[in-house]
């Protein structure tokens, strides 16, 4: 640590400072219930495509679950573990306070604008989230508040020393708003944008839940154990490769279609990028815990957080491998990548920023965890269903990437099997159910998750509450 | 009057809030709690020659002094954190009266002096440079560059189907882009892509449906739509739009 002699501390407190970081942790949880039960709906939906027709058809339900994830929980709960973390590693208040504050219900009123537009057929066709131009626009717009807020409180920051977690939600949310642009540009069609949509996908997954849960992680970590960084060099090296790996984890879902055969090789490469960052990260937590294992086993949030970035480890090393050519031929089209996709957006998401919420909402409301016992009991679930849902998937999609690539038991050509919906997928359709079965549990834990954020707030205890005082220099 | 309700007095705060700061200074200081008390009840400072100002109640006192005296102690300068200081909060939530206490953080949410803003340049243009890359430059369909193309010449009627395909997010269980695999062989001949006309999607659960119009007529295609084959049903579309994504997959051949 470079020494300089003064010692900043924060003196004044700033409640609103406060106020925009609960609301965006707190509030947006409902979202994620609710999201996390239309995911369940739509992987169901697979299983038992007759059941769902009209609003709640297979393509609508998932573009609106998406919407009720992404617009409704991860961008404005990301957005506040930016919020808490910001002040408490700058040592200044949070700037532009009220513009923040807006983005929060702003973000909500357009994820209720955008189901409903999308349920009424209204969707203009880019996945996954099918929302109208005006609505892009407006996404794009929440998206960019965090981005200003950020750059004004680092401009007046008065810690000169930048713990490790600001590189991660600094870097979040410089690229949120330029990912959204970019894959939400209009002019594109065929194959530029289907690259548009798999851009958006791995995009979204690296450069805001990985990046934002990192960052959380390692601050929530190194409060709650009072342990210093394990291993700085290790978390420099995750920071650096995930801005590597970006959005080259999408283009290997295409491969062997339509696009460049160029395409296929730089993304298999650059895609390993998110292994590397995601087990650099991890590495710097363990180091980091050290001998405090036992405080991770009994604090629901450090218990999220650990079982996070394991799931992390295995999704990223499973997707980096079904990157390259001969895998990605197999699986490519596959419920693999569904498998893959829910389990960032519905499992990793959820146990890193759950994970930072509920390490620092009792710090930032004064309200003990309303019951630790449920919250443990709904980190469990979300783990068994989403490792269910993923494992099932995987399954589903070797199984079928054997039958469509001719070896196989049954199976065969649509056009040989009078176009029957999934039929072309042969025993892959048994794992399948076992997905939506799986996705069900986890819907549970999700559900469960989001109560305990909501009922701390409502109902906890009242506790140790953080007084942030800004500061002069002594 | 006691030391404790002296002290209490002074500092305008609950006795027992009162009480338990001073235990928790007296713990950090090793200055027993009758003496902390004594102080507090006098106005001034706990005896500890370095130690801090008593509490006193906020929010927003702006006139909190700062506790720092630990850091007197310490052999050579160091970079501290802005530490958020907890503050002990009376059990029953129908007061907002809040006591700073003893910082407790220790001295680790700190890092190396270093431009915040040179990171997230960083970061920034590798994000850019990667979607330049991996998105802008593969996706424009100009010949030669690897991307297969082809222009469907598609009627009006049959425009308005491919929005309503887009609409409906067919394109989360159907492809439009046939591979060199067994289970695509007897779909087409050729790879057929346009530039504008298809929805090449990255999910198949249902047939690719590339050149759906080649393999099936116009009745079995609505048949489908309406819930044949096991398929999810559109009947709840109205005639126009039921009509015109009829159209756009029989003409796309």
């Amino acid at each position: 640590m470079a020494a300089t002699g003064q010692r900043e501390e924060m003196r004044e407190t700033s409640p609103a400072t406060e106020r925009v970081a609960l609301s965006h942790l707190v509030f947006p949880a409902g979202f994620l219930a609710l999201g996390a039960v239309l995911a369940a709906l739509s992987v169901a939906s697979i299983r038992f495509p007759s059941l769902f027709s009209g609003p709640i058809s297979p393509g609508r339900l998932r573009a609106i679950a998406a919407i009720a994830l992404v617009v409704g929980w991860l961008v404005p709960a990301g957005s506040g573990v930016i919020y808490y973390l910001l002040p408490r590693l700058t040592g200044t208040p949070l700037a532009s306070q009220k513009l923040a504050e807006g983005a929060g219900p702003l973000s909500a009123l357009v994820a209720v604008a955008g189901m409903v537009v999308v349920a009424l057929g209204g969707g203009d066709g880019l996945a996954p989230l099918l929302l109208p131009w005006w609505l892009d626009v407006a996404v794009a717009t929440i998206a960019t508040v965090p981005l200003l807020v950020t750059l004004q409180t680092l401009r007046a920051r008065n810690e000169q020393g930048v713990f490790v977690s600001v590189w991660f939600v600094a870097a979040a949310a410089v690229w949120l708003p330029i990912l959204y642009v970019a894959t939400n540009l209009p002019g594109f069609a065929s194959v530029g944008r289907a690259l548009q949509e798999v851009a958006f996908d791995a995009g979204f997954t690296t450069t805001w839940i990985v990046a934002i849960g990192i960052g959380g992680g390692l601050y929530a970590v190194t409060k709650t154990t009072g342990n210093p960084l394990g291993n700085r060099q290790m978390v420099k090296v995750a920071f650096w490769s995930l801005a590597f790996a970006s959005v080259w984890a999408g283009p290997a879902r295409l491969a062997f279609g339509a696009t460049p055969d160029w395409l296929d090789r730089i993304s298999a490469v650059l895609g390993l990028a998110l292994p590397v960052a995601i087990i650099a990260a991890t590495a710097g937590m363990v180091a980091t815990i050290d001998r405090s294992w036992a405080e991770v086993r009994s604090d629901p949030g450090l218990m999220s957080l650990a079982s996070g970035m394991s799931l992390a480890v295995l999704l990223a090393v499973l997707g980096a491998a079904a990157g390259f050519r001969s895998p990605a031929g197999t699986l490519g089209f596959t419920a693999f990548w569904d498998a893959i996709d829910y389990g960032w957006t519905l499992g990793v998401a959820t146990l890193l920023f759950s994970g930072v919420i509920l390490q620092g909402l009792p710090a930032i409301a004064g309200r003990r965890l309303a019951d630790s016992g449920s919250s443990m009991r709904a980190i469990r679930l979300t783990v068994i269903g989403t490792l269910g849902v993923v494992i099932s998937g995987v399954i589903a999609g070797l199984l079928t990437g054997f039958v469509w690539t001719g070896a196989s038991f049954v199976g065969g050509t649509y056009a040989g099997l009078a176009e029957t919906w999934t039929a072309g997928l042969g025993p892959a359709f048994v794992f399948i159910g076992f997905m939506a079965l799986f996705g069900v549990v986890a819907a549970i834990g999700q559900v469960m998750v989001a109560l305990a954020i909501l009922r701390t707030l409502t109902s906890g205890r009242a506790g140790i509450q953080e007084v942030l005082v800004t500061g002069e220099t002594l | 009057m006691s030391q404790l309700s002296a002290a209490a007095l002074a500092l305008n705060a609950p006795e027992s809030i009162v009480q338990r700061s001073a235990e928790a200074r007296s713990k950090a200081t090793g200055v027993p709690v009758e003496d902390v008390l004594a102080a507090w009840a006098g106005g001034g400072a706990a005896p500890s020659g370095a130690a801090p100002p008593p509490p006193s109640v906020t929010p927003a006192s702006p006139a909190t002094p700062p506790a720092a005296a630990p850091q007197q102690s310490q052999p050579a300068p160091v970079v501290t954190p802005p530490v958020a200081m907890p503050a002990a909060v009376p059990e029953t939530l129908t007061t907002r009266s809040v006591m700073v206490a003893e910082p407790v953080d220790p001295p680790i949410l700190v890092g190396r002096r270093e431009n915040p803003f040179t990171v997230m340049l960083g970061a920034a243009a590798l994000l850019l440079l990667a979607i330049v890359i991996g998105v802008f430059v593969p996706g424009q369909p100009e010949p030669g560059n690897g991307v297969r193309t082809s222009n469907l010449a598609l009627s009006t009627e049959a425009l308005a189907g491919r929005d309503r395909y887009l609409a409906e997010n067919c394109a989360a269980c159907h492809t439009q882009q046939v591979r060199p695999i067994a289970a695509d062989a007897g779909e087409t001949e050729k790879v057929s892509l346009s530039d504008s006309n298809q929805v090449l999607g990255s999910r198949r659960y249902g047939p690719d449906l590339a050149n759906v119009g080649a393999r099936l007529d116009a009745g079995t295609i609505e048949g489908i739509l309406e819930g044949a084959n096991n398929h999810p049903s559109y009947a709840s579309l109205d005639a126009n739009e039921m009509a015109g994504l009829i159209a756009y997959l029989s003409e796309s051949k």
